[in-house]
């Protein structure tokens, strides 16, 4: 109940939740990759990739550019057109420097551009070689789990899920005084629907781009099993025609 | 209230969680017989108390200090020391409550550390592991 009545005399749907401290929660990000084919050897098609720990703050949020027209008509008490709607032409969404801060080795070969080869005959054998390839581009599964504040049975988590993305490596950022690698990943329209058994009805909820799960965290297992099979290569094999 | 909030988060530990206001608790313990009786001349102060009552050691919350608001949001460093009869055992705790008060860096929970703690020797007989953590209220509740 609001101390000032002016607020409740509204009648506003959300009147109290609208304030509430509940909802002055931290999140934390984990962002999964899960690349369609394989890696060289170092990482087999659809294997799931954790990107580790990011800085504090970063906001594992996508950059939407939405490009949008407005569409003027006359004004019907005369004077300048006024706007009817506005037409968005051209959407793009990129997350823009997703910075793992400790990157292991698997983490690495994604912003090489693929598994090292050993080089064999070169003193004790633990030289690798990576083409030096900046504009290289890895197609993967993109999966970015946001956990929110709480504890126990209410605990919530946010799931975003990209069926298609690009990995692409960004060069070497700072944080405090450690270098880490930076990615930038494109999310990229994806031709095929949700196939798993539990979540196909719901198709039609998700789009081109991907869906944003959000539940408690004691059904994220489950959800989990169904959506690492979501969107897997041979899921979107070409149709045969006669 | 943000001290009983650190308390009621770090109940789970297994040792002793004293609220400021029972900081004098441990250095005016008196020393116990077996069967609960005050011993007559006993020893008394810290040592005895982690020897009878914390043997594993035990956690002290400190008072919140105030450190500014920006009308909505206030921030407070609330202090939580560990203290324990080893370094690695200090060590230990202070990891456990910095664990149940910050969650981890994917999974965060309401404090953020702000000063972190090592083990530190005092020479009366203990080793403190002491880390500061920031609270935040909004509209004057506690988050």
């Amino acid at each position: 109940m609001s101390d000032f009545p002016i607020i409740d005399q509204l009648n506003l749907l959300n009147g109290d939740s609208q304030y509430s401290k509940d909802n002055f929660k931290r999140i934390g990000n984990s962002v999964i990759v899960s690349p369609v084919e394989a890696v060289g050897d170092l990482i087999p098609a659809n294997a799931l990739v954790g990107l580790g720990f990011f800085e504090p703050d970063a906001q594992m949020a996508p950059t939407t550019d939405v490009q949008r027209n407005p569409i003027l008509v006359q004004n019907p008490m005369g004077g300048p057109p006024v706007t009817l709607l506005e037409d968005a032409s051209d959407v793009s969404i990129v997350y823009e420097n997703v910075e793992p801060v400790t990157a292991d080795k698997y983490i690495d070969a994604l912003h090489l551009g693929g598994s090292p080869t050993a080089v064999a005959g070169v003193g004790g054998g633990t030289v690798t070689i990576n083409p030096f390839e900046p504009g290289a581009s890895i197609l993967a599964r993109l999966f970015v789990l946001r956990l929110l504040e709480g504890a126990g049975a209410e605990k919530r988590f946010e799931l975003l899920v990209h069926l298609r993305a690009a990995i692409q490596a960004d060069g070497f950022g700072e944080y405090e005084g450690r270098t880490t690698r930076n990615f930038r990943i494109p999310v990229q329209a994806y031709g095929g629907t949700l196939t798993s058994a539990a979540l196909k009805a719901y198709a039609p909820q998700m789009s081109s781009y991907g869906a944003i799960f959000k539940g408690t965290v004691a059904d994220l297992p489950a959800l989990w099993e169904n959506l690492k099979t979501e969107g897997v290569a041979s899921a979107v094999a070409p149709e045969e025609t006669p | 209230m943000i001290d009983r909030d650190i308390r009621e988060r770090l109940a789970g530990l297994g040792v002793p969680v004293l609220l400021p206001e029972q900081q004098r608790q441990p250095l005016e313990w008196q020393e116990e017989a077996p069967d609960g009786e005050l011993v007559d001349g006993g020893r008394t102060g810290l040592t005895v108390y982690l020897e009878q009552a914390a043997p594993d050691g035990y956690v002290q919350i400190e008072q919140p200090l105030p450190i500014g608001s920006d009308g909505l949001t206030g921030t407070f460093w609330a202090a939580v020391a560990c203290i324990a009869p080893t370094p690695e055992r200090a060590q230990e705790l202070a990891l456990d409550v910095r664990r149940l008060l910050c969650g981890w860096n994917y999974a965060p929970g309401p404090y953020r550390e702000t000063t972190p703690g090592q083990p530190v020797y005092d020479p009366g007989g203990f080793w403190l592991c002491r880390a500061t953590y920031e609270a935040k209220t909004l509209d004057g509740q506690s988050v």
